[in-house]
Protein backbone atom coordinates (compact mmCIF):
# COMPACT_ATOMS: atom_id res chain seq x y z
CA UNK A 1 0.00 0.00 0.00
CA UNK A 2 1.29 3.07 -1.37
CA UNK A 3 -0.89 6.02 -1.27
CA UNK A 4 -3.39 7.50 1.34
CA UNK A 5 -6.60 6.39 1.25
CA UNK A 6 -9.66 8.65 2.56
CA UNK A 7 -11.16 7.07 4.73
CA UNK A 8 -14.65 8.29 5.98
CA UNK A 9 -13.33 9.07 9.39
CA UNK A 10 -11.07 11.40 8.14
CA UNK A 11 -14.08 13.13 6.98
CA UNK A 12 -15.87 13.21 9.89
CA UNK A 13 -12.92 14.53 11.77
CA UNK A 14 -12.20 17.23 9.64
CA UNK A 15 -15.79 18.55 9.29
CA UNK A 16 -16.28 18.27 13.66
CA UNK A 17 -12.96 20.35 13.97
CA UNK A 18 -14.85 23.15 13.57
CA UNK A 19 -16.81 24.74 16.44
CA UNK A 20 -19.12 26.28 14.48
CA UNK A 21 -20.31 22.73 12.95
CA UNK A 22 -19.96 21.29 16.03
CA UNK A 23 -22.49 24.46 17.34
CA UNK A 24 -24.92 23.83 14.28
CA UNK A 25 -24.95 19.96 14.81
CA UNK A 26 -25.86 20.46 18.28
CA UNK A 27 -28.32 22.79 17.62
CA UNK A 28 -30.30 20.19 14.71
CA UNK A 29 -30.49 17.83 17.07
CA UNK A 30 -31.81 19.76 19.77
CA UNK A 31 -34.13 21.82 18.18
CA UNK A 32 -34.52 19.42 15.41
CA UNK A 33 -34.77 20.44 11.62
CA UNK A 34 -34.15 24.38 10.54
CA UNK A 35 -33.21 26.53 7.68
CA UNK A 36 -29.82 27.96 7.06
CA UNK A 37 -31.75 31.56 7.26
CA UNK A 38 -33.15 30.48 10.90
CA UNK A 39 -29.68 29.09 12.27
CA UNK A 40 -27.95 32.11 11.02
CA UNK A 41 -29.26 34.41 12.95
CA UNK A 42 -27.93 32.34 16.31
CA UNK A 43 -24.38 32.49 14.58
CA UNK A 44 -22.01 35.13 14.53
CA UNK A 45 -21.37 34.39 10.67
CA UNK A 46 -23.19 34.95 7.55
CA UNK A 47 -25.77 32.90 6.13
CA UNK A 48 -24.01 32.23 3.47
CA UNK A 49 -21.47 30.52 5.49
CA UNK A 50 -23.63 28.55 7.51
CA UNK A 51 -24.89 26.90 4.62
CA UNK A 52 -21.20 26.20 3.97
CA UNK A 53 -21.31 24.74 6.85
CA UNK A 54 -24.32 22.86 7.02
CA UNK A 55 -23.38 21.69 3.53
CA UNK A 56 -20.01 20.12 5.37
CA UNK A 57 -22.24 18.52 7.27
CA UNK A 58 -24.86 16.82 4.68
CA UNK A 59 -21.19 15.57 2.80
CA UNK A 60 -20.09 13.87 6.08
CA UNK A 61 -23.33 12.22 6.57
CA UNK A 62 -24.12 14.23 9.53
CA UNK A 63 -26.80 15.88 8.12
CA UNK A 64 -29.38 16.13 5.15
CA UNK A 65 -31.58 18.74 3.63
CA UNK A 66 -35.32 18.77 3.29
CA UNK A 67 -37.08 20.86 1.08
CA UNK A 68 -40.68 21.59 2.46
CA UNK A 69 -41.95 24.04 -0.01
CA UNK A 70 -39.90 27.15 -1.13
CA UNK A 71 -37.42 25.97 2.24
CA UNK A 72 -34.60 23.63 2.64
CA UNK A 73 -34.34 22.54 6.42
CA UNK A 74 -31.52 20.90 7.26
CA UNK A 75 -32.28 17.90 9.64
CA UNK A 76 -29.13 16.52 12.28
CA UNK A 77 -28.39 12.67 11.35
CA UNK A 78 -25.68 11.71 13.77
CA UNK A 79 -25.30 8.27 13.40
CA UNK A 80 -21.86 8.61 12.01
CA UNK A 81 -20.39 9.62 15.00
CA UNK A 82 -20.89 6.59 16.23
CA UNK A 83 -18.32 5.05 14.09
CA UNK A 84 -15.97 7.08 15.47
CA UNK A 85 -16.77 6.35 18.75
CA UNK A 86 -16.34 3.19 18.07
CA UNK A 87 -12.93 3.46 16.58
CA UNK A 88 -11.77 5.28 19.83
CA UNK A 89 -12.81 2.84 21.86
CA UNK A 90 -12.13 -0.27 20.11
CA UNK A 91 -8.40 0.80 19.18
CA UNK A 92 -8.05 1.66 23.08
CA UNK A 93 -9.37 -1.89 24.02
CA UNK A 94 -7.29 -3.53 21.50
CA UNK A 95 -3.77 -1.49 22.93
CA UNK A 96 -4.87 -2.18 26.41
CA UNK A 97 -4.81 -5.96 26.14
CA UNK A 98 -1.55 -6.18 24.07
CA UNK A 99 0.03 -3.65 26.31
CA UNK A 100 -1.01 -5.94 29.08
CA UNK A 101 0.90 -8.60 27.57
CA UNK A 102 3.71 -6.34 26.87
CA UNK A 103 3.68 -5.67 30.69
CA UNK A 104 4.27 -10.01 31.30
CA UNK A 105 7.29 -10.36 29.44
CA UNK A 106 8.83 -6.93 29.63
CA UNK A 107 11.09 -8.09 32.50
CA UNK A 108 14.78 -8.10 32.07
CA UNK A 109 16.02 -10.49 30.23
CA UNK A 110 18.35 -13.48 32.76
CA UNK A 111 20.91 -13.95 30.25
CA UNK A 112 21.96 -10.50 30.16
CA UNK B 1 6.29 -9.91 37.49
CA UNK B 2 8.88 -7.66 37.41
CA UNK B 3 6.97 -5.04 35.81
CA UNK B 4 5.34 -1.91 37.00
CA UNK B 5 2.58 -0.19 35.21
CA UNK B 6 2.69 3.59 35.19
CA UNK B 7 1.17 6.15 37.43
CA UNK B 8 0.96 8.73 34.56
CA UNK B 9 -2.82 9.37 33.84
CA UNK B 10 -2.41 9.64 30.37
CA UNK B 11 -2.01 5.91 30.19
CA UNK B 12 -5.86 5.01 30.64
CA UNK B 13 -7.29 7.73 28.68
CA UNK B 14 -7.93 8.94 25.25
CA UNK B 15 -5.40 11.89 23.98
CA UNK B 16 -5.44 13.99 21.33
CA UNK B 17 -2.73 15.39 18.94
CA UNK B 18 -1.80 18.89 18.19
CA UNK B 19 -2.91 18.44 14.30
CA UNK B 20 -6.64 17.64 15.68
CA UNK B 21 -6.21 14.10 14.23
CA UNK B 22 -8.20 11.29 16.19
CA UNK B 23 -5.60 9.53 18.77
CA UNK B 24 -5.44 6.62 21.37
CA UNK B 25 -2.55 7.00 23.59
CA UNK B 26 -0.93 4.69 26.06
CA UNK B 27 1.94 5.07 28.71
CA UNK B 28 3.75 1.65 30.25
CA UNK B 29 6.32 1.61 32.78
CA UNK B 30 8.64 -1.20 32.84
CA UNK B 31 11.31 -2.49 34.82
CA UNK B 32 13.23 -3.68 31.63
CA UNK B 33 15.99 -1.11 30.39
CA UNK B 34 15.17 0.35 27.04
CA UNK B 35 17.90 -1.42 25.03
CA UNK B 36 15.84 -4.35 25.82
CA UNK B 37 12.51 -2.23 25.53
CA UNK B 38 13.45 -1.50 22.15
CA UNK B 39 14.11 -5.07 21.01
CA UNK B 40 10.68 -5.86 22.07
CA UNK B 41 8.90 -3.11 19.82
CA UNK B 42 11.27 -3.36 16.71
CA UNK B 43 12.17 -7.04 16.28
CA UNK B 44 9.45 -9.03 14.97
CA UNK B 45 10.54 -12.50 17.32
CA UNK B 46 10.16 -10.00 20.69
CA UNK B 47 7.35 -8.47 18.89
CA UNK B 48 5.41 -11.92 18.26
CA UNK B 49 5.48 -12.19 22.13
CA UNK B 50 2.97 -9.67 22.50
CA UNK B 51 1.74 -7.55 20.04
CA UNK B 52 0.07 -10.56 17.60
CA UNK B 53 -0.32 -14.05 17.30
CA UNK B 54 1.89 -13.85 14.12
CA UNK B 55 4.47 -10.95 13.71
CA UNK B 56 6.62 -9.97 10.78
CA UNK B 57 8.31 -6.88 10.56
CA UNK B 58 11.51 -5.52 8.40
CA UNK B 59 11.91 -2.32 10.88
CA UNK B 60 13.67 0.16 8.41
CA UNK B 61 12.12 2.64 6.70
CA UNK B 62 9.61 1.75 4.42
CA UNK B 63 10.21 -1.88 5.25
CA UNK B 64 6.81 -4.18 5.16
CA UNK B 65 5.55 -5.76 7.80
CA UNK B 66 2.07 -7.91 8.71
CA UNK B 67 0.52 -8.22 11.83
CA UNK B 68 -2.16 -11.92 12.82
CA UNK B 69 -4.14 -10.41 16.03
CA UNK B 70 -5.34 -12.42 18.57
CA UNK B 71 -8.98 -12.24 16.99
CA UNK B 72 -7.55 -13.25 13.74
CA UNK B 73 -7.83 -9.68 12.26
CA UNK B 74 -4.50 -9.28 9.62
CA UNK B 75 -3.27 -5.76 8.89
CA UNK B 76 -0.41 -4.78 6.67
CA UNK B 77 2.36 -2.52 7.71
CA UNK B 78 4.36 0.03 6.73
CA UNK B 79 7.30 1.59 8.54
CA UNK B 80 7.67 5.27 8.45
CA UNK B 81 10.25 6.01 10.14
CA UNK B 82 13.05 4.48 12.70
CA UNK B 83 15.05 6.68 15.07
CA UNK B 84 17.41 3.69 16.68
CA UNK B 85 16.85 2.89 19.83
CA UNK B 86 13.75 5.72 20.50
CA UNK B 87 11.10 5.89 17.91
CA UNK B 88 9.44 3.53 15.68
CA UNK B 89 6.49 4.91 13.75
CA UNK B 90 4.36 2.85 11.31
CA UNK B 91 1.11 2.76 9.15
CA UNK B 92 -1.10 -0.37 9.29
CA UNK B 93 -4.38 -1.47 7.69
CA UNK B 94 -6.69 -3.93 8.31
CA UNK B 95 -6.00 -6.14 4.96
CA UNK B 96 -8.20 -5.40 2.41
CA UNK B 97 -9.32 -2.63 3.99
CA UNK B 98 -7.11 0.55 3.11
CA UNK B 99 -9.17 2.93 3.96
CA UNK B 100 -8.64 1.88 7.69
CA UNK B 101 -4.98 3.10 7.57
CA UNK B 102 -3.77 4.63 10.95
CA UNK B 103 -0.62 5.73 12.50
CA UNK B 104 1.10 3.48 15.07
CA UNK B 105 3.95 4.78 16.97
CA UNK B 106 6.25 3.37 19.40
CA UNK B 107 8.55 5.86 21.70
CA UNK B 108 11.08 4.40 24.41
CA UNK B 109 12.80 6.69 26.95
CA UNK B 110 14.93 5.27 29.54
CA UNK B 111 13.56 6.21 32.93
CA UNK B 112 16.68 5.31 35.37
CA UNK B 113 16.86 1.91 35.44
CA UNK B 114 13.73 1.70 33.84
CA UNK B 115 12.08 2.64 30.21
CA UNK B 116 8.96 3.86 29.36
CA UNK B 117 6.97 2.97 26.34
CA UNK B 118 4.78 5.67 24.85
CA UNK B 119 1.98 4.02 22.23
CA UNK B 120 -0.03 6.54 19.92
CA UNK B 121 -2.27 5.24 17.24
CA UNK B 122 -3.65 8.11 15.52
CA UNK B 123 -6.63 8.04 12.78
CA UNK B 124 -6.31 10.17 9.82
CA UNK B 125 -2.82 11.14 10.12
CA UNK B 126 -1.83 11.65 6.48
CA UNK B 127 -4.37 14.54 6.15
CA UNK B 128 -3.72 18.40 6.58
CA UNK B 129 -4.36 20.03 9.94
CA UNK B 130 -7.60 21.54 9.91
CA UNK B 131 -8.47 25.04 10.18
CA UNK B 132 -8.53 25.33 13.70
CA UNK B 133 -6.77 22.26 14.61
CA UNK B 134 -4.96 24.42 17.18
CA UNK B 135 -7.51 25.14 19.63
CA UNK B 136 -9.15 21.53 19.47
CA UNK B 137 -7.13 20.66 22.56
CA UNK B 138 -8.78 17.21 24.30
CA UNK B 139 -10.56 16.85 20.39
CA UNK B 140 -11.40 13.07 20.81
CA UNK B 141 -13.11 13.58 24.32
CA UNK B 142 -14.69 16.49 23.22
CA UNK B 143 -15.77 14.15 20.02
CA UNK B 144 -17.04 11.81 22.92
CA UNK B 145 -19.00 14.34 24.45
CA UNK B 146 -20.84 15.20 21.57
CA UNK B 147 -21.94 11.95 20.99
CA UNK B 148 -22.69 11.14 24.25
CA UNK B 149 -24.56 14.65 24.07
CA UNK B 150 -26.29 13.57 21.49
CA UNK B 151 -27.50 10.54 22.30
CA UNK B 152 -29.06 12.13 25.61
CA UNK B 153 -30.79 14.80 23.59
CA UNK B 154 -31.54 12.14 21.10
CA UNK B 155 -33.75 10.35 24.27
CA UNK B 156 -35.50 13.22 24.72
Amino acid sequence: MTAAVSDPLDVLFDVLADPIRRRLLRQLVHDGPDTATRLSAAFPVTRQAVVKHLQALVDAGLATPERRGREVRYRATPEPLAAAVDWLVDTGVRWDRRLARLEQVGRPYPDR
Amino acid sequence: MNTASTSDPSSTGIADTARGAVAVRRVVDLDCDAADLWRLVSDEQELARWFGQEVSLDPRPSGRGRVVEDDGTVRGLLVREVVDGERLTFSWWVAGEEASQTEVSFEVESIGDHSRLVVTETASATRPAAEDAVTTSSWDIRLISLWLSVCALARV
